[in-house]
């Protein structure tokens, strides 16, 4: 093939005739101060609240306070970075962060960027942080269970996916165990994990990605971080980030999980925020909006109808009280919001109770709709048994005389404590759950001391795994019958032939 | 630059207190005081300084008011400036002062920067292209910048027309990471 130089002449002069000098326009403002994680920028008009403002160095904030003179902005990056009299451009797009598969396995910051050193995410879609939640229409009631693997919530405090069920209790008393546990027990299903860690140290984060690791978590999770050494912005954007991640797989017709660790933080970094950009402090110096600023982002938790895939969302927040008070500000506020709470007691956790759930305060609003009836079969009173029994158990210190209907009583409530007992990261399949729940509420465990309890129900679940495999798989499909109730009995007294 | 905020409030004022046809001589004063105090900025100190008597400072300010075309509007401004220890930001109402009559007028300041010198057939061709895009007519203030190495930038105070080889040759870099 020869080449014609008329021809390339000709394609070359038709290049240059269709050259058309382009030029970026952007509205911009001067920033006249600059600190603390805010600035303030003259200009910018026509800036939305919320848009992403782009600074010299690559540093990018949000428009939050649109004023009558100026824009205050949060500063996501390093505000060194940027000096008074510097120009800052509109973007005129609200902040957005990647979505997608490409997500699982990493750890990112608020922005969605990388932290892990696993290279960069091919992320094919980017969504914004702040969505507007789903409304009625697009809704349906939970009703598909979403199994934590512990024996006490997954019985009493069940959870379905689409819910919202607050974690609450003070410092050290299982939170966030509770949390993880939940996330190695989404193995070999179709749940999505998202871990949102706000204000926290960077070495408990890099504790929890490692036991994920090692216990295969990781292949479905996606843990988003703004460490307690990050600033305010950062860690007040971290849960609409995860959000964010976690709304692509509802929207898709897939399910996950997300869990915020913790908006007691949350709170406060947006309370300094709002400090510094002079919004006016309420009750315990809190903004006015900071029940908008947690109501806005459990709200977009949601199971979605049939119509748009059936996928959902369930949200997991976490709220650390101060001394078991649950009346604080952001406590009760958080409480009104989420559709049930799971409440940790530190009296019971250092009595050895781990989870040390409280029966009593706990409660799901929406989940025991959610509930396999296999388990809503045998639970019975399960939770009222648990409440009168820590009544009577103070009644009992008094060493007064009992009758015999409340000694029996608090023989089976101690024995009840003691199956709901469960070890950290050992979630329990839902079949042994309702296996050792019905053999403490039919009385199968009232002649065992209670020392021995632990021992028995290690070896029912050993004896269960050698020769009840078949059954163990037919159980959990229906409600369970007058006949399995017969053969499970069967087993319970094969097993108490040991002891 | 926070003074700027506050010279912005002071200029509305002045504006809004003045009657459309006396704009242009108030655009002229304007001038003339940016001049003088870009010329000689010690007298802006002078202006406020302690070591002056209160009322020294205020007779020599409205000596200089009286030359101006508007007299009683520089005069309250300098006493008021002067009274609250503020004079230093002078230059700051002068700039704001400016950008509110001309955008009165329908008029922009727009700061361009270009590589090389260029003709004025050429200058005039980038006013109209920046008019059509502002909607504004356009008074220029050229700087040679040859970092931007050809094309333009034009600057106003809330809009940046990035024409330059060094912003296409950016956003290529960008692209093709």
């Amino acid at each position: 093939m020869k080449i014609q130089p008329d021809e390339i002449s000709a394609i070359l002069k038709d290049k240059i005739n269709d050259f058309k000098f382009e030029f970026d326009i952007a509205e911009t403002g001067k920033v006249v101060q600059i600190g603390d994680g805010i600035a303030r920028i003259y200009g910018m008009d026509n800036v939305m609240a919320g848009e992403m403002i782009e600074f010299p160095g690559g540093v990018v904030g949000m428009a939050l306070n649109l004023e009558e003179d100026n824009v205050g902005c949060i500063i996501f990056g390093e505000t060194r970075k940027i000096k008074e009299g510097d120009i800052a451009k509109r973007t005129k797009k609200i902040l957005q962060v990647p979505v997608g598969e490409a997500m699982l396995g990493r750890v990112v910051n608020s922005l969605g960027q990388p932290i892990d050193g696993k290279g960069e995410i091919k992320a094919k879609e980017y969504k914004p942080v702040e969505r507007k939640a789903l409304g009625v229409i697009q809704r349906q009631p939970v009703k598909e269970p979403l199994q934590t693997g512990l024996k006490a919530i997954d019985s009493m405090i069940p959870i379905g996916r689409g819910q919202r069920e607050l974690i609450i209790g003070d410092r050290q008393t299982g939170k966030t165990a509770i949390a993880i546990d939940t996330i190695i027990n989404q193995k070999d299903t179709d749940v999505v994990c998202i871990y949102v860690a706000i204000g926290q140290k960077k070495s408990s984060v890099a504790k929890i990605v490692k036991i994920l690791e090692s216990y295969g978590a990781m292949d479905y999770t996606i843990i988003v971080m703004a460490s307690a050494s990050e600033s305010a912005s950062l860690q007040y954007l971290a849960p609409y980030t995860g959000c964010t991640i976690g709304e692509y797989f509802r929207d898709i017709s897939k399910h996950a999980l997300i869990i915020y660790d913790d908006l007691s933080k949350h709170a406060v970094s947006y309370r300094e925020l709002s400090l510094l950009l002079r919004r006016p402090p309420g009750r315990e110096a809190y903004p006015g909006d900071v029940f908008y600023l947690h109501s806005r982002l459990l709200e977009r938790a949601s199971k979605l109808n049939e119509e748009l895939g059936g996928g959902s969302l369930t949200a997991l927040p976490i709220i650390e009280t101060q001394a078991d008070d649950l009346t604080a500000y952001i406590p009760t506020n958080v409480i009104s919001i989420t559709d049930g709470q799971i409440f940790l007691n530190s009296r019971l956790f250092y009595s050895g109770v781990r989870p040390a759930i409280n029966a009593g305060l706990s409660v799901s609003r929406v989940g025991g709709s959610a509930q396999i009836k296999a388990m809503r079969s045998v639970i019975g009173q399960l939770r009222v048994d648990l409440a009168q029994y820590a009544e009577l158990e103070a009644f009992s210190k008094f060493g007064s005389e009992l009758d015999k209907a409340t000694q029996a009583q608090l023989l089976r409530g101690e024995r009840l404590v003691e199956i709901l007992k469960q070890g950290q990261y050992q979630p329990l399949p839902v079949a042994k759950q309702i296996f050792i729940i019905f053999m403490a509420n039919e009385g199968f465990l009232d002649k065992i001391p209670v020392g021995e309890v632990q021992k028995v129900e290690e070896e029912l679940f050993s004896t269960l795994d050698s020769e009840y495999k078949e059954f163990m798989g037919t159980l959990i499909k229906d409600k369970i019958t007058d006949e399995t109730k017969d053969a499970m009995r069967k087993i319970c007294e094969k097993v108490l032939t040991k002891f | 630059m926070r003074n700027k905020l506050i010279a912005q409030r002071y200029s509305k004022a002045i504006i809004l207190n003045m009657e459309k046809r006396l704009l242009d001589s108030l655009l002229e004063d304007t001038n003339s005081l940016k001049t003088v105090f870009s010329q000689d900025p010690s007298l802006i100190k002078s202006f406020d300084s302690f070591l002056f008597p209160l009322k020294k400072r205020e007779d020599l300010a409205l000596k200089v008011a009286d030359k101006l075309n508007n007299k009683n509007i520089w005069k309250n401004l300098f006493r008021i400036l002067i009274k609250k220890h503020r004079f230093t930001i002078i230059p700051d109402i002068l700039i704001e002062l400016e950008e509110n009559i001309l955008d009165s007028k329908n008029q922009i300041k727009v700061s361009l920067k270009i590589a090389h010198e260029q003709t004025d057939k050429i200058l005039n061709d980038i006013a109209e292209v920046i008019k059509d895009i502002l909607k504004k007519d356009v008074i220029l203030d050229v700087k040679i910048d040859s970092s931007i190495i050809g094309g333009f930038i034009a600057q106003t105070n809330s809009i940046l027309i990035d024409g330059s080889i060094k912003n296409s040759l950016d956003r290529l870099v960008k692209i093709k990471k």
